[in-house]
């Protein structure tokens, strides 16, 4: 897994609170994790601040999984 | 009635109800006796320094509070943005706080809330809009403060303005949160609180914390507002929309 998909999913898993090691690309950021409105916030601040990169609100509004933001971070590298 | 605000009639009516509402908000609010009984200086200083704050209040007392915010910041230099959910009747809110050059974001927790946020987040960092965020809004539970707020104020660095409205004997709407409406030439009590910063590295269970306090201070606001008219915080109704769907008649 390359740099910027391992600091992705250990922002989730801060923001979520599940250890980076639990988590699976299938699972659903709200159904799965309980990332809510406030937590997606904070996740994607955190994301842009930590990778120094700026999400567009069309590319955050498909991330639904783990997976899909570790696809966008993949695609970005 | 049930209106379909995408259709051209449904577009229609509800620009024709949010003219009427403004109108009638503007009106009614011109009769009435309205007084800062506490941090009027901390308005000023809101006014004077330009810097965003979360203005916050209950949910019941939205319709005491939109001429006064709309006078007393809008039409004195503040930049406000809206939150306004994507119902119907955050549709005619919209409609009408437009009219007045009020900035919106629609969505809540329960629709679209992640994207709403988000632009609620950019209005405050990149545009320095002071948001109005209703903490309990749109649907309930009443006064139980929604976490969202406190993060938005974490994470934007703007502390949340905690804002109390009472009006004398009022009338209440048969909403969840038995909405306050003032009675002609009555009087209304504002109380401004201290601004309040949320600071950025709180963990999950130091932001709940937080909330609490947040959620104590706004009743504490409240409160001192309704003393001032010789009124009193009732017990929020346990009721929230999902509860008690539909009914806005007047009692």
């Amino acid at each position: 897994m390359d740099d910027k998909k391992s600091i992705g999913l250990a922002v989730v898993s801060e923001i979520s609170g599940r250890p980076a090691g639990e988590l699976q690309p299938s699972q659903n950021l709200v159904g799965d994790l309980g990332i809510d409105s406030p937590k997606a916030l904070q996740l994607l601040l955190l994301l842009e601040e930590r990778l120094d990169i700026e999400i567009s609100d069309e590319d955050a509004a498909q991330m639904d999984t783990v997976g899909d933001i570790l696809d966008y971070l993949g695609a970005r590298a | 009635m049930k209106v379909n605000p995408d259709s051209r009639f449904g577009r229609l009516t509800l620009s024709l109800a949010g003219h009427l509402a403004r109108w009638l908000l503007l009106g009614l609010s011109a009769t009435l006796r309205a007084r800062v009984v506490e941090g009027a200086e901390r308005l000023e200083q809101v006014r004077a320094a330009g810097s965003p704050v979360i203005l916050s209040f209950w949910h019941d007392r939205s319709f005491l509070s939109a001429a006064f915010l709309y006078r007393a910041l809008h039409l004195r230099g503040l930049h406000i943005t809206l939150l306004a959910s994507q119902s119907r009747d955050g549709e005619m809110v919209t409609r009408m706080v437009k009219a007045w050059g009020i900035d919106t974001v629609r969505g809540s927790a329960t629709r679209g809330g992640r994207a709403a946020l988000r632009a609620i987040h950019r209005a405050v960092t990149r545009k320095s809009s002071s948001p109005i965020m209703i903490p309990d809004g749109p649907k309930g539970p009443a006064r139980s403060f929604k976490v969202g707020v406190a993060v938005l104020a974490q994470t934007s660095g703007a502390p949340i303005l905690p804002l109390g409205f009472a009006a004398e004997k009022p009338w209440h709407l048969r909403s969840w949160d038995r909405m306050i409406v003032p009675r002609p030439f009555s009087r209304v009590a504002i109380v401004v609180g201290e601004p309040r910063h949320v600071e950025r590295d709180l963990d999950a269970d130091t932001l709940e914390d937080e909330r609490r306090r947040l959620e104590a201070l706004l009743d504490q606001v409240t409160r001192r507002a309704e003393d001032s008219v010789g009124g009193h915080l009732t017990p929020p109704a346990d009721t929230s929309e999902a509860e008690q769907a539909g009914a806005t008649d007047a009692r």
